[in-house]
């Protein structure tokens, strides 16, 4: 039987894969990219904030763009061809995720491959090689039979019982091994932290292409908001209680969903709700106040209450009604109400002392304007709510609380909660497990035997040479 | 009672400065007086156990989470420091990075005694146990990845202290992973991402560094300058977690 050979160029192809598997699986890649990561994240950090994403308001984009333009000035084209105003977005960051994914799995593989052969016990004729673990650290040469230096070499292993080494004894090519392998565990703790990472990955990139998220709903009490992309499905914020900061607030909400099912609920920070496949979350609590206005001596006879006079906010595109709400945000904490009957514009201004920001708040400063947008007409302070006449007009405002949620459908954060806990219980074995490997391998004829030590041990240095010691005997040297 | 955890703490930072002494003594005056460097572990251990007792002792007059000054914090990294030099530095050839430890320890306890109880809170009522998981695993995770970078620049040359370094910085991989978890956990439960604030992608960044620093450890720890700049690195990134974490929540 002629034994066959392998053409050239499928040798020069198997050679460069194995090249290839091998700078993919090399802890230097690993530290690379690992590095160039960490690069990536900080440029979100200089950068930030980064770019709203595409299903961001025009206005904010715009806002954005001008705002960079302005600290960036020339450059700013640059950078931003450059992607570092949206690393999440850019072509060389998903590059680099993909290299990640890609050397993760080639690790996973490789990792397989090792705990095996680790589980197996190493191969006897690779020792004294390259690879870690199988440099020669010290020897001795007796003037002993091989059997005799054998014997000898035993005892020498007792020292490290204590690491619960079991050696194991091998012969191969005309010499015996003694030898221990103690780096399974780490190289499974290792594989599972790949697979782990992998899984995180994984979890990511589904819920980014399959999942749907819709941020920052502003409801008022009794308020229903449809939602996006969830035909099927609408949330009725019922209540907010507890006054005060959004930590201890609680939205009252309810998830009707299909055929009508209605699922109530409370959503706190921290504290999500979840029904329909889909979870509430809780970003933001502030005041809105219900706004009515009246004539005092109105046309209708025998009212106390005078006629309503229609009110707009001017801050949306609504037709004026008897009451319009306003709602007071960190950033907006200035109203404008149109009075298109009477030809009047009322100003309304949260009152906030200080940095302090909450739904507490309940001082309004409220002005009145008639022709002259320079100087109001009149001036009023109104504290906790309740009613204020201003020129033969009554105003009314009595206080709510409005709810900022967000909403998401997240069908593989499993994935993501696995994977973390893959990845920190592989971690744990990876760099807690001591990585002992010890072998003796001892070679000689009928007069004279060479007992050599290799291997990575608890202690260092101090442990191998008290080794060396013990073997004794002859010329030691290390 | 009032008084019995403050006494405690203050016999404890007497104890962490016998400690330096004691290891002072031995690296300068009687380097093979094993008795030497038994008193110096000992009163590290002494010392942690004080500090933790008058960590519980507190907690119990206060009545509220023990972990919410600063100078709370500050105690806790004592402990830490206290006995790393017992956990981490056994081998004969390492004592000197004890020494430079329970340095550490002593002028910390300076500012603890000066700072007092009037240091302001670090973490303004936690919200939940998954932060307060976050801050205290970034915690020792940024500590540990200090005592890695201060041990590269320390042990330059190859064969001096590596365990030192690779223990280090496998302890501040692994206890920074989890810090990390514990907070994506918590900002899952805040809002539905994982990804949370810039002080938590700060350190995604310093965890990025430190898995860059373990898995490329062969090529720079114990080797000359490049041992000396690893080194440097880790510790201002472990530096930038501890000092971060005061504004943490």
């Amino acid at each position: 039987m002629s034994e066959r050979t392998l053409p050239s160029t499928t040798r020069t192809n198997l050679d460069l894969l194995s090249l290839l598997w091998q700078v993919l699986a090399s802890p230097k890649m690993a530290a690379l990219l690992s590095a160039a990561l960490a690069l990536a994240v900080l440029l979100t950090l200089l950068f930030s904030p980064q770019r709203p994403g595409p299903s961001a308001e025009a206005d904010l984009l715009a806002q954005w763009t001008s705002e960079a333009q302005e600290r960036f000035g020339r450059s700013y084209d640059t950078l931003s061809a450059l992607g570092v105003f949206d690393v999440g977005r850019a072509a060389w960051f998903r590059v680099l995720l993909a290299l990640s994914a890609l050397t993760l799995a080639v690790g996973l593989a490789d990792g397989l491959v090792r705990t095996v052969r680790a589980w197996r016990g190493p191969d006897v004729r690779r020792i004294g090689g390259a690879a870690a673990c199988q440099w020669p650290i010290a020897e001795a040469r007796a003037a002993t039979t091989a059997a005799l230096a054998q014997r000898m070499a035993w005892p020498a292993w007792l020292p490290w019982r204590r690491f619960r080494l079991r050696p194991r004894r091998s012969e191969a090519e005309g010499a015996s091994y003694l030898y221990h392998d103690g780096r399974g565990w780490r190289q499974v703790g290792t594989s599972l932290a790949h697979l782990g990472l992998i899984l995180i990955l994984l979890g990511v990139a589904l819920d980014a292409r399959l999942g749907w998220r819709q941020e920052g709903l502003m409801l008022m009490p009794g308020q229903v908001a449809r939602l996006d992309g969830q035909a099927d499905v609408s949330l009725r914020l019922e209540s907010v209680e507890g006054l005060g900061p959004v930590e201890g607030a609680t939205s009252r909400v309810v998830l009707a969903g299909p055929k009508g099912t209605s699922l109530p609920g409370g959503v706190t920070v921290g504290h999500p709700y979840t029904a329909h496949g889909l979870t509430v979350y809780q970003r933001a609590v502030g005041p809105v106040f219900r706004v009515s206005a009246h004539d005092v001596d109105g046309p209708a006879p025998g009212s106390e209450t005078g006629s309503p006079i229609p009110l707009a906010d001017a801050s949306t595109d609504m037709a004026p009604a008897d009451e319009v709400r306003l709602a007071f945000t960190e950033s907006r904490t200035e109203q404008y109400l149109l009075m298109p009957d009477i030809r009047k514009i009322v100003r309304v201004v949260l009152y906030r002392q200080g940095e302090v920001w909450d739904a507490r708040l309940d001082e309004l400063h409220i002005e009145v304007y008639a022709g002259n947008l320079e100087a109001p007409e009149a001036r009023e302070r109104l504290v906790g709510g309740g009613s204020v006449e201003i020129k033969g007009i009554v105003y009314s405002f009595s206080r709510e609380q409005y709810a900022i949620l967000d909403v998401v459908r997240s069908s593989y954060q499993w994935l993501a909660r696995l994977g973390m806990g893959l990845a920190l219980l592989g971690l744990l074995a990876a760099t807690l497990v001591p990585a002992t490997c010890l072998w003796v391998r001892v070679t000689g004829d009928e007069e004279t035997s060479l007992v050599e030590l290799g291997g990575e041990t608890p202690g260092g240095a101090e442990t191998l040479a008290r080794w060396r010691r013990r073997l004794g005997g002859g010329d030691a040297s290390g | 009672m009032p008084v019995a955890d403050r006494l405690l703490l203050s016999l404890a930072y007497g104890v962490l400065f016998a400690q330096t002494t004691f290891w002072a003594a031995h690296q300068l005056l009687f380097p093979d007086r094993e008795k030497v460097i038994l008193a110096a572990r000992g009163s590290g251990a002494l010392a942690a156990v004080l500090l933790a007792a008058g960590l519980a002792l507190r907690g119990l007059r206060v009545g509220y989470w023990p972990f919410h000054t600063a100078h709370e914090w500050l105690v806790v990294g004592l402990i830490g420091l206290a006995l790393a030099p017992l956990a981490l530095l056994l081998p004969r050839q390492h004592r000197l990075a004890s020494l430079t430890l329970s340095s550490l320890s002593s002028l910390a306890a300076v500012y603890a005694l000066l700072a007092g109880d009037g240091a302001a809170p670090a973490i303004h009522a936690p919200a939940s146990g998954w932060q307060v998981a976050y801050v205290t695993f970034c915690g020792f995770g940024g500590g540990a990845v200090v005592v890695a970078g201060v041990a590269s620049v320390a042990f330059r040359r190859a064969g001096q202290g590596q365990r030192v370094e690779e223990r280090a910085l496998a302890w501040g991989l692994l206890t920074l992973s989890a810090g990390l978890a514990s907070g994506a956990w918590w900002f899952q439960r805040l809002s539905g991402r994982y990804w949370g604030d810039a002080r938590w992608a700060g350190m995604v960044v310093v965890w990025l560094v430190t898995l860059a620093a373990w898995h490329g450890r062969g090529e720079w720890m114990g080797r000359g300058w490049r041992s000396a700049l690893g080194g440097a690195a880790l510790a201002l990134a472990g530096g930038y977690v501890v000092l971060g974490l005061g504004a943490a929540a």
